[in-house]
């Protein structure tokens, strides 16, 4: 048995322990494999693709990596430690520190490479699945195979380099223990675990903070205290798992409930527990919150899309000319000739705007009639003006635009001015930067310093029109010569966003699922390096007479807990963001948060319940056959 | 020829309460003897084997080796030390649950690098003089008792140490295989010459010994030598136990 040969056998004899570690490997692997697939296909080379999707691969690649570099390097630290003893008896039997350092490298090499192969060939064959995928959700055709050379060495470059450091940083954090320690490996008595007061406090205190801050926060300030507060959230957590919860079950173990049934032997190992498990529990509700903030954010993005781009478009198609522009009936003719081409039923209605020969607070003012604005608005399925006699509505334009005067001067008349922030105007000026809605009879006296229609033809059926939207964008352009007419087309417009949040929601769905993925292995690995010490534990315990029934509780209650507390916790953080976030979305017309992050978050509840109850039963499984 | 030399050996453990393990031990092992230490539970027995294993290090005095002292080699050559130098055997055996025992045997010889042929030929040589040859393939659960203790046996003296250590090699075991693995401890002492130094609570075991050193709270009690018969040495190790005035576990493990 050569040296090259013992780590092998090392890794290879050991499936159980590093099935976990193992299969997190390749499909963090995989995952990163396929994005560098995409990042490196032709099609985005060749533009068939916007740029914007294989940028977004890229982040998504920085981040799976580096969350693979930290999820890993916990694993093999944990892995480490769980193998002291037998680096005790290779010690004595004079293996030298630098040979178990190249132990160390080597098993994880072997583990990396393993993981590697199946990565990539599991992405490879699942790539064609992907690209159908992707190009379902992109709305492009799917993207055609190809042998990926490139994304192979990138991938196979980086996870090499990753393992390699890992093995690297794991043995820089290995504690120091004489071998007489490390011989006593898991035996050695252990000390109580201990939680400071003023820790504990801080922890609710930050956490409080934090909470209050996020639900009290409006509209611009969330990005202000977002920062902060999600810096007070992640140490409050960390104080939670690891001063606060040893603190309680503390508390918990001095009042009478501990004294009843088999509570004892449930919470009497908890401290313990929670103290192991202290790190673990931190980064799984760091991870999925994360995990659900994003996924829930990019869902409710994507549902709103269509609000939001109808929102800025009210019309399908919108055609707005200066007075003095020449092309306006040659271009609404050609508008029309395609509608009528391609057979839609259209609308069209037209609204004309006058310039007041006056800059009111530095802005010009366009002003229309109530009656025709009103047409224009019912057109377009949008809310209508009301004025109650003489008056002048003017809109704001954006969140926290103002409009200082209280009243406007318009055909000779002063007008007191009305303001509803909750309206947004349903056409942007060219020769003007405020709308202002005036009454019939006031517009009728006003003389224009210029003149602008807006001509918007409803299409019912507007999202059909995406060819003839691009076409038309091509003959008559945006708004060229020098800026005497300017024209807008839903569909296009609404389609790009569509790619675009589709893209984030394609990228943030896999990396989200290698997160959930990651967090259950954390639980399975924990479980498994317990199963031995319960084993001697519950074997004692049953001797003294401990039912069935009474372990099948106890287990469940001890496990339950392990599975849930991270995820109960991430839910009460997500829960908080999100009511803060929506404010913030509401900004960017995004309505329905409620929603999509339900359904997100309903998911992974579901999957995690079914997950807890099989790797339940299987934990039972073990531990009576162990002992009945 | 002297191969071991404890001099004025002390241990005192640090921390809240200090305890004085070991109090001026000292004596010599010459080549080729195997060498017993026997005393109550706590009488410091294990501290010593562990000084002299060099998996701890003495508050004062030393050991030497074949005339070296190994606790002021640096972290390295220890463990080279260890390597080529000693052998161990432990009461629960520390076999690696992931090898087959072959390869449990030739593990000091893996950490030396040594070549695979010559790993080979070592372990078939040795395995048979064991009578181990047939179960090479199994993996330590799968095998007695005393099959393990034999095991790990092998693979204490496979790199041919200059002494071999054994800390209870008899107390995980029933008293057949605990028979069978002195015998074979007494083989290896005849065949090679190999210098044992071996810690027991067991007289039977004890009694396979060329000589037994008795401590009791942490200092030199006495030491008896062998004669001709075994049997008569084992009486003579009951009595001293009993004058040495243990406690009634010490006498527990007597088998006749």
């Amino acid at each position: 048995m050569t040296f090259l040969r013992f780590a092998y056998n090392n890794v290879v004899r050991d499936k159980r322990t590093y099935a976990a570690f193992f299969f997190s490997s390749v499909f963090s692997v995989m995952i990163f494999f396929v994005y560098a697939m995409f990042i490196f296909h032709p099609a985005i080379e060749s533009e068939e693709i916007h740029v914007s999707v294989a940028t977004g691969m890229v982040v998504a690649e920085y981040v799976i990596f580096l969350f693979a570099f930290f999820f890993l390097l916990y694993c093999v630290g944990a892995f480490l430690k769980k193998r002291e003893k037998e680096f005790g008896i290779l010690f004595v039997h004079g293996m030298t520190p630098g040979q178990r350092n190249l132990l160390i490298l080597l098993e994880n090499l072997l583990i990396g490479s393993l993981a590697l192969i199946c990565g990539i060939g599991l992405g490879m064959v699942l790539s064609r699945l992907f690209f159908q995928f992707a190009g379902f959700l992109l709305g492009v055709q799917a993207l055609p195979f190809y042998f990926p050379w490139k994304a192979i060495i990138l991938t196979v470059a980086a996870f090499i380099l990753l393992f390699a450091a890992i093995s690297a940083f794991a043995v820089l954090f290995l504690r120091k223990r004489t071998i007489l320690e490390l011989l006593q490996g898991s035996q050695r008595p252990r000390k109580d675990p201990k939680a400071s007061l003023f820790l504990s406090i801080l922890a609710t205190v930050l956490i409080a903070a934090s909470y209050a801050l996020a639900l009290t926060a409006e509209g611009v300030y969330v990005i202000l205290l977002l920062m902060p507060v999600s810096l007070m959230t992640i140490v409050g957590t960390y104080l939670m798992f690891t001063q606060l919860s040893v603190f309680l079950v503390g508390a918990l173990k001095k009042s009478r409930f501990y004294w009843y049934k088999t509570n004892l032997l449930t919470f009497s190992d908890m401290a313990y527990r929670m103290k192991d498990n202290a790190m673990m529990f931190f980064l799984v509700s760091i991870v999925s919150t994360l995990a659900f903030c994003a996924i829930g954010t990019l869902a409710s993005l994507t549902a709103s899309i269509e609000q939001t781009v109808v929102r800025m478009n009210p019309y399908t198609f919108e055609y707005q000319s200066k007075r003095e522009n020449p092309a306006e009936a040659r271009h609404l003719k050609r508008i029309e000739d395609e509608l009528n081409r391609a057979g839609f039923a259209y609308e069209q209605h037209a609204l004309t705007i006058r310039v007041l020969p006056e800059k009111v607070g530095g802005e010009r003012i366009g002003a229309v009639s109530q009656s025709a604005y009103n047409a224009y608005a019912a057109g377009a399925n949008e809310e209508e003006i009301g004025l109650n006699g003489q008056e002048a509505f003017v809109f704001l334009r954006w969140f926290g635009d103002t409009f200082e005067e209280k009243s406007l001067e318009a055909g000779g008349i002063r007008l007191p001015v009305k303001i509803d922030a909750s309206l947004q105007p349903l056409i942007r000026g060219m020769d003007f930067e405020r709308l202002a809605v005036l009454p019939d009879s006031v517009y009728e006296r006003v003389r224009a310093a210029q003149e602008e229609v807006v001509y918007g033809y409803a299409v019912p059926d507007w999202k059909s029109t995406q060819e003839i939207g691009l076409s038309l964008q091509k003959q008559i352009g945006r708004n060229a010569d020098g800026e005497q007419f300017s024209f807008s087309s839903r569909a296009p417009m609404y389609h790009t966003l569509k790619q675009m949040a589709n893209t984030a929601l394609f990228i943030g769905l896999f990396v989200g699922v290698l997160f959930f993925v990651a967090a259950t292995s954390f639980l399975y690995f924990r479980l498994y390096t317990d199963l031995e010490s319960d084993k001697r534990r519950y074997r004692a315990i049953s001797k003294i007479g401990m039912s069935e029934k009474e372990l099948t509780r106890t287990v469940t209650i001890q496990i339950a807990l392990l599975f849930f507390v991270p995820i109960v916790v991430a839910i009460v953080h997500s829960a908080v963001a999100f009511v803060s976030l929506q404010s913030l979305l509401k900004l960017m017309f995004v309505e329905s948060v409620l929603k999509p992050t339900a359904i997100v978050l309903t998911s992974f509840v579901v999957v995690q319940t079914i997950y807890f109850w099989i790797i339940r039963n299987r934990y039972l499984f073990h531990l009576k056959r162990a002992l009945y | 020829m002297v191969m071991l030399e404890v001099k004025n050996l002390s241990k005192i453990y640090g921390g809240k309460v200090t305890y004085r393990a070991l109090t001026d031990i000292d004596f010599t092992i010459q080549k080729g003897e195997f060498v017993g230490i026997m005393g109550p539970s706590g009488s410091g027995k294990t501290t010593l084997l562990n000084l002299i294993a060099t998996i701890d290090v003495p508050t004062s005095g030393e050991v030497l080796l074949n005339g070296k002292n190994p606790h002021h080699l640096n972290k390295k050559e220890l463990a080279l030390f260890r390597r080529r130098e000693l052998g161990f055997v432990f009461q629960d055996f520390n076999l690696l649950d992931t090898l087959t025992l072959g390869e449990n045997i030739v593990l000091p010889l893996t950490l030396d690098g040594e070549k695979v042929p010559v790993m080979e030929e070592k372990l078939h040589a040795v395995a048979a003089k064991l009578g181990i040859q047939d179960i090479l393939e199994k993996y330590a659960f799968e095998v007695s008792g005393g099959e393990r203790q034999r095991t790990a046996i092998a693979r204490a003296i496979i790199h041919s140490p200059s002494l071999l250590l054994a800390d209870e090699p008899t107390g995980n075991l029933d008293s057949r295989s605990s028979r069978s693995v002195m015998e074979t401890l007494e083989t290896i002492n005849r065949l090679y010459n190999m210098t044992m130094l071996m810690v027991t609570h067991d007289p039977m075991a004890a009694s396979y010994c060329h000589r037994v050193i008795f401590i009791k709270d942490g200092q030199f009690h006495n030491e008896l030598y062998r004669g001709e018969n075994r049997q008569v040495f084992f009486q003579k190790i009951i009595d001293a136990l009993s004058f040495l005035g243990g406690n009634t576990y010490d006498f527990s493990s007597v088998r006749l």
